[in-house]
């Protein structure tokens, strides 16, 4: 449904030529989610805005790829066809529940508004609409909460909007940038669930971008690990979860203090800090910081390639090389099996 | 202890009444066992809401409603909640950055509330925090020397010559893992963890014994967060030091606390070494708080039951009846939206219960929750309890 083959997002600045995503490429059924796992900077939220044709021009440029829906490549279609697409099909939601919805018009007057730009709808008809999409996405008593303005809305419950915002006009495709980052625990707990159930509801292609792991494996059938612009490992997310093959990924996993572990275990560091995108480090991005590195490293710059069967990661060392240091590493950090 | 509010009149004696058992069975005067290098005693915060034209006070954010805890020496005491649960005003309090509407703090067994800007000078040097926010705890226009060696001058501390300090500077930037001939530069030539690292050599430059660490890794990516986390432990180690350490993430402090405390509306709901809280949690908050955070494994996340509890959190200025918690409990009974519970079992008496561990020893020790119907282990949080509210007789007796 949604095909993404070696996307370039450059960002032409006086200092240099941005390269915040740099040769991506993934594609997306019905139905599924692929999570996208990365650091700030690492090219997560740009891809998804390309995708969206949200990056402001100049002086976002897309030198080179192609970004598949339903067989028209959203990179040459005209802005008024984008604009159809847009919210209709491919839907998003932002990061920031706060700042992402207008302060001076009622939630519901931002939701109808979306909904008629979009469906030859009546007034009253697109007011039935928008109370329903509310109560479909747990926000109790509609019609008087249309009624409000985002600041009467918890963070949770602006959350809750903006979903239902993003689904009003049933869109095969959902974007979600970091959508339960800014809420707490028990709040992102309700969000996700929301999102799984009107997934399964309406089949729904999800996007969902986030640095957070754990959100990645209780949600994603697909995972791409992304760092400095490029994706460097891509896989079913068991695969990427307990056989990571990037030590980008592994060293992520092992610096995550996690809840279902002892806590006895050293986190692993990764030292220093991710590339700057305009001068990016010799050979491998992840040279500098790679608890794995050798010496052709600094020189050779791995493409993605597979590894295992459906298995893809950008490393030069072989799987046996990998395996080997993973343990190698383990024993020094006294992680167990 | 005072957690018991309106269910128990007798709250504030209780309190008086552990600490005089703690300083009798260790025979000092004025109570300070020298176990505990903190301790706070029904601790309130209550900002006032203005409102009207008058600006009169119309109400109260309770922020902080009477916690009791104590930090024992060498320790890390976790403090997790969600945000507005007052754990950021609690440590403010303990350092008093703010002034408490109610309560003790102790430290080193003296009430610090009563200091005067002198006495308190001395106290500040054995107390400092790491804040969250690495961008804006920095003063831009400062050098990394200058931010560093600033509680030097302050405290007279560090030699006595501008070479001495410097020297001790330089030897600070070192021990936290930063080149010392980046001494001149300013906070924004440093990343975000670079940063968060010169705030903890500020922190460390006095020697202090207790560190507040305020959310100190939640503004970090990942993989900079676990360089931090290993940094204060690295320190503590090194030079023996306490940490208070509050965060949301209940599985950064899972990995660095000893003891956790888990806040809820500006109460502690429940109190326990690491594994028991982890692993036996009795509070159906921490129960649900811990059930609702995705576990980076995904088979372990596919198998799991997860308790998502319903709704916000409650506003801190008109709190719900009864328990706090009992708007969004997936256990809540009739009888907790009328009767407030306390953290039970009360510290003088945990030596008494089974399994809790340890004699009797000071007012928050063991593990303690405030349920009417804590979770037994291999129940289900949602599982309706049978039994009669936890101590209810004994209260309508007293």
């Amino acid at each position: 449904m949604l095909e993404v083959n070696n996307l370039k997002t450059h960002f032409k600045t006086q200092d240099g030529v941005v390269k915040a995503v740099d040769g991506v490429s993934f594609s997306l059924e019905a139905g599924e989610t692929l999570g996208i796992v990365g650091e700030s900077g690492s090219g997560k939220s740009v891809t998804a805005l390309s995708i969206m044709q949200l990056n402001p021009k100049p002086p976002a440029e897309y030198p080179e790829g192609e970004i598949l829906f339903e067989g028209q490549d959203l990179l040459k279609v005209p802005e008024k066809r984008m604009q159809q697409i847009r919210g209709n099909d491919i839907a998003m939601i932002f990061q920031d529940p706060m700042t992402s919805l207008n302060p001076v018009f009622t939630v519901g007057n931002q939701i109808r508004e979306a909904i008629r730009i979009h469906q030859d709808l009546s007034k009253s008809e697109a007011q039935e609409k928008t109370v329903d999409v509310l109560r479909d996405v747990g926000i109790a008593n509609p019609e008087r909460r249309a009624k409000e303005y985002p600041h009467q809305f918890s963070g949770g419950m602006r959350q809750r909007a903006m979903i239902a915002m993003a689904l009003s006009c049933n869109p095969k495709v959902l974007i979600a940038d970091e959508p339960t980052t800014a809420l707490d625990v028990t709040i992102q707990a309700q969000i996700l669930e929301l999102m799984v159930g009107l997934q399964e509801k309406y089949g729904t292609a999800i996007v969902m971008i986030t640095h957070d792991l754990g959100v990645v494996s209780q949600l994603a059938d697909q995972v791409m690990v992304m760092y400095a612009g490029r994706a460097v490992e891509q896989a079913t997310t068991d695969d990427v979860f307990y056989d990571p093959l990037m030590p980008y990924s592994w060293s992520l996993l092992r610096s995550l203090p996690r809840l279902d572990t002892a806590g006895e275990v050293r986190l692993l560091p990764i030292e220093g800090t991710p590339p700057s995108l305009i001068f990016l480090p010799k050979g491998c991005n992840f040279s500098p910081r790679c608890p794995f590195v050798k010496d052709e490293c600094h020189e050779i710059d791995p493409a993605l390639e597979e590894k295992k069967p459906g298995h893809t990661a950008a490393c030069i060392l072989s799987v046996e090389e990998i395996e080997k240091n993973k343990s190698r590493v383990d024993q020094e950090l006294g992680v167990q099996g | 202890m005072s957690e018991n509010g309106g269910a128990n009149g007798g709250a504030n004696a209780n309190g008086r009444n552990d600490a005089a058992d703690a300083s009798a069975t260790n025979g000092e005067a004025n109570g300070y066992s020298g176990e505990y290098l903190l301790e706070t005693r029904n601790l309130k915060m209550h900002f006032p809401i203005k409102g009207g034209v008058l600006r009169r006070t119309v109400g109260h954010v309770k922020a902080v409603d009477g916690v009791d805890l104590a930090v024992r020496k060498g320790e890390t005491l976790g403090l997790v909640g969600e945000s507005g649960c007052g754990k950021s005003t609690l440590a403010r309090l303990v350092l008093r950055l703010l002034e408490p509407t109610e309560g003790e703090v102790l430290f080193e067994g003296e009430d610090i509330l009563g200091y005067d800007r002198k006495r308190m000078l001395d106290v500040r040097r054995n107390m400092q925090i790491v804040f969250q926010d690495p961008y804006a705890s920095l003063n831009p226009r400062m050098t990394v020397g200058n931010i560093v060696s600033e509680p030097l001058k302050t405290h007279n501390m560090g030699g006595s010559s501008a070479g001495d300090r410097k020297r001790r500077v330089q030897e600070l930037l070192e021990v936290v893992g930063l080149n010392p001939e980046h001494y001149n530069r300013y906070p924004h030539e440093f990343s975000g963890g670079q940063r968060q690292r010169i705030g903890v050599a500020r922190a460390i430059a006095l020697n202090p014994r207790l560190i507040i660490c305020d959310e100190p890794v939640s503004a970090l990516d990942v993989s900079i967060q676990a360089q931090v986390v290993n940094l204060l432990q690295d320190l503590q180690k090194e030079f023996d030091l306490t940490y208070v350490f509050i965060a949301h993430d209940l599985s950064v402090v899972k990995h660095i606390s000893d003891r956790v405390a888990v806040m809820y509306l500006g109460k502690i709901v429940e109190i326990a070494d690491r594994a028991a809280l982890y692993g036996e949690p009795r509070h159906p908050y921490t129960a649900s708080l811990l059930s609702a955070i995705p576990i980076p494994d995904p088979h372990k996340e596919r198998e799991r039951q997860r308790v998502v509890i319903t709704g916000d959190v409650p506003s801190p200025a008109n709190p719900p009846s009864g328990c706090h918690f009992h708007t969004r409990c997936p256990r809540v009974q009739d009888y907790c939206k009328e009767h407030e519970p306390g953290l039970e079992p009360r510290g003088d008496e945990v030596g008494v219960e089974a399994g809790a561990g340890g004699e009797a020893r000071g007012p928050t020790e063991g593990h303690r929750a405030a349920c009417f119907f804590p979770v037994v282990k291999g129940q289900r949080i949602e599982e309706r309890a049978t039994t009669t509210p936890y101590r209810a007789e004994e209260k309508l007796k007293g």
